[in-house]
């Protein structure tokens, strides 16, 4: 059975914001409300300064505790890829897989505009989709949380489902740079300048993001929390580092 | 058995029912009026969370906080439907009728804080999530409901003078217990939330809910008395007695400890996120729910000079009945206040202050909660129930 992963090496990662663009574009998100975002940190102060980032999408974790929360079973897990994906029929918005998300990654956008001017009064939404995008959108499919975002709901990075679960049966890895497979690799994979993003079959031995998830020992963020994630970051082996919360105190 | 039988005299007067029932319906129609255009207007923009990490806010506070409530009236109803104790059988039925009045007053939060309430009525208890703490929540409210209904139904509508049929009782309070456990469970049961983690947050919410659950009853019922303590207390109903005072020494002592061991872990610990505690510690608003809201109550009613004046357990109600809101308030909030992997797009520590149309949602709640309880006791006098209990 496929499990899609992605694996994200640190090392070649510039902080561009390629990819975050590239995703909101691709799922026409609201501004600000980044699906995909490269969280800066910065430690110290002048002249001692460490300035690291970091791109996070949602990491479609093998035990997602954001399934195991909602009550009406919006959230799941996709059997077919792994995909961990929302049906927008099926959310109440209570907001519960946000709260239980040890990532960070999902969006309640029924919220004060993240980014003045507020796109949903410029471009106003028909019927329950917050907003009318004045580009081209992936088709609306509810059911997978894919499309304009509707009111009342909850969203997140879908690892461009109305792609990947195109891809040719059998597919090993999702690269920019195979024709083959090129129209079905994730936006933000596509577009990473560096390559620091490789998309493929974790259940696959022959795949590529095994390779170098064993070969450049691949980690997973927050591991501790038992979600399993199915991204992983490669960073020289030296962990996936973002700042806790309280380094920017002065505590040692 | 049989309860002590009111005699017309002693019954409340029904003035200040009317009253009550009067400002919780223009409460309601006000607060839940300006709560709900002001959603059709802006959506839940018009309520002051956000993606960042503020997910839940204030209604989800007010709804967490009547829920508790009702748990802890059913509870306190259960000392004489359940164990017997006479000394509260006087007001077994008002602190049930005050328990659907509080559930009333969750709900309408509720309602408003959800993106498809409806759609939550229809989906949450046929999904069968069996491993989602909001879907056996929902169950044991649906349970509690339904014994309410049978008590309401059997017992109290028909003004019966003995104790209820045990096993509706019984499952009245199992499910009580059940909802304050589980509720506790939707925060303590989060690993990746440490201000909310572990498992004495159940244990916390219990202790809540009765304490919340003691001074709503002790308040209200001074209310429909007319703010007349020793009125109430020559005519039915021992609310303004012994036993009530030391029950909320016992449950405001407890409460005390339980705020303080997690104050004083979360000060001492250096776990991510529990930073929190610091921040609050610097709040004075913080300052106030732990000492004014703990001490005042306590010294209210153990010092010799007040607590036998009849002032003091009403009075002591309401500080607890605010502290208690504060406390759920800081619990809530403080939960969420570090970003789970926000970078420098959010700050170390977020900051929230409710809107208008959120402290409406308060409103709207507290104003439900009063026209129900006034409107059930009108009922229960019309039909000639009331003389069997306060
Ligand atoms: S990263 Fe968060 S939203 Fe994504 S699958 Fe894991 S728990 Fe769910
Ligand atoms: S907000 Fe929607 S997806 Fe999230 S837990 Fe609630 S119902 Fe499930």
């Amino acid at each position: 059975m496929t499990k899609w992963g992605m694996v994200i090496d640190l090392d070649k990662c510039t902080g561009c914001q390629a990819c975050t663009t590239a995703c909101s574009m691709e799922n026409t998100r609201l501004p600000g409300e980044n699906w995909q975002d490269v969280l800066f940190y910065s430690e110290g102060s002048y002249p001692n300064v460490n300035m690291r980032w970091f791109p996070r999408p949602c990491m479609h974790c093998e035990r997602p505790s954001c399934v195991d929360v909602c009550p009406t079973r919006a959230t799941y897990k996709d059997p077919n890829g792994g995909f961990v994906l929302i049906d927008w029929d099926r959310c109440i918005g209570c907001k519960a897989c946000m709260v239980a998300c040890p990532y960070g990654v999902r969006f309640y956008t029924d919220e004060r505009a993240v980014v003045e001017p507020d796109v949903r009064s410029v471009f106003p939404g028909e019927g329950k989709r917050q907003w009318s995008p004045p580009y081209s959108s992936p088709h609306d499919d509810p059911k997978h949380g894919v499309g304009v975002q509707p009111k009342g709901v909850v969203s997140k990075c879908t690892f461009c489902y109305h792609k990947v679960s195109k891809a040719p049966a059998g597919a090993a890895d999702l690269d920019e740079d195979d024709p083959a497979t090129k129209e079905y690799t994730p936006a933000c994979v596509r577009v990473c300048p560096p390559k620091a993003r490789y998309f493929g079959d974790l259940d696959n031995p022959k795949s590529k993001v095994n390779k170098l998830i064993a070969d450049k020992r691949g980690v997973r963020l927050l591991d501790h929390t038992g979600n399993k994630p199915q991204v992983y970051y490669l960073s020289g082996g030296a962990g996936a580092a973002v700042p806790s919360s309280r380094s920017s105190q002065g505590r040692s | 058995m049989s309860t002590a039988v009111l005699t017309r005299s002693s019954l409340p007067p029904i003035s200040w029912t009317l009253v009550l029932l009067v400002l919780g319906l223009v409460g309601s129609v006000v607060a839940g009026g300006y709560v709900i255009s002001q959603l059709q207007a802006h959506g839940h923009a018009a309520f002051h969370g956000d993606s960042r990490g503020l997910f839940w806010t204030l209604p989800i506070v007010t709804y967490d906080y009547f829920v508790l409530a009702t748990t802890g009236l059913v509870m306190i109803a259960s000392l004489w439907t359940v164990f017997g104790l006479s000394a509260f059988a006087p007001i077994a039925r008002r602190s049930l009728a005050l328990a659907v009045a509080s559930l009333g007053g969750a709900v309408v939060a509720l309602f408003m804080e959800l993106g498809y309430p409806v759609r939550a009525l229809l989906l949450i208890p046929f999904s069968f999530t069996w491993s989602a703490p909001l879907f056996w929540k929902v169950w044991g409210i649906i349970i509690l409901s339904a014994a309410l209904v049978v008590l309401f139904l059997t017992w109290i509508f028909p003004g019966k003078d003995e104790r209820p049929a045990l096993p509706a009782a019984l499952v009245a309070f199992g499910a009580a217990i059940f909802v304050a456990v589980v509720a506790g469970g939707v925060y303590g049961w989060m690993s990746m939330r440490p201000v909310w983690y572990g498992g004495h947050t159940s244990i916390a919410f219990l202790v809540e809910g009765l304490l919340t659950g003691s001074a709503l009853l002790v308040l209200f019922s001074w209310i429909i008395y007319g703010f007349r303590g020793e009125q109430a207390g020559r005519g039915d109903t021992p609310a303004f007695g012994e036993p009530f005072r030391l029950l909320l020494v016992v449950l405001v002592a407890a409460h005390g400890i339980l705020q303080l061991s997690r104050l004083v872990s979360g000060l001492y610990s250096n776990l991510d996120g529990m930073e929190v505690w610091h921040h609050l510690w610097g709040e004075p608003l913080f300052h106030a729910e732990l000492w004014l809201g703990l001490g005042v109550p306590l010294a209210l009613l153990l010092l010799p000079q007040t607590r036998h004046e009849a002032y003091a357990l009403p009075l002591a109600a309401a500080v607890v009945l605010l502290a208690a809101f504060l406390s759920r308030y800081h619990f809530v909030i403080g939960g969420q206040m570090v970003p789970l992997f926000k970078g420098s797009w959010a700050p170390d520590l977020l900051h929230y202050t409710p809107s208008l149309a959120e402290y409406a949602v308060l409103v709207t709640s507290v104003s439900v909660m009063a026209a129900i309880f006034a409107a059930l006791q009108l009922l229960l006098r019309s039909s000639g129930s009331l003389s069997a209990q306060s």
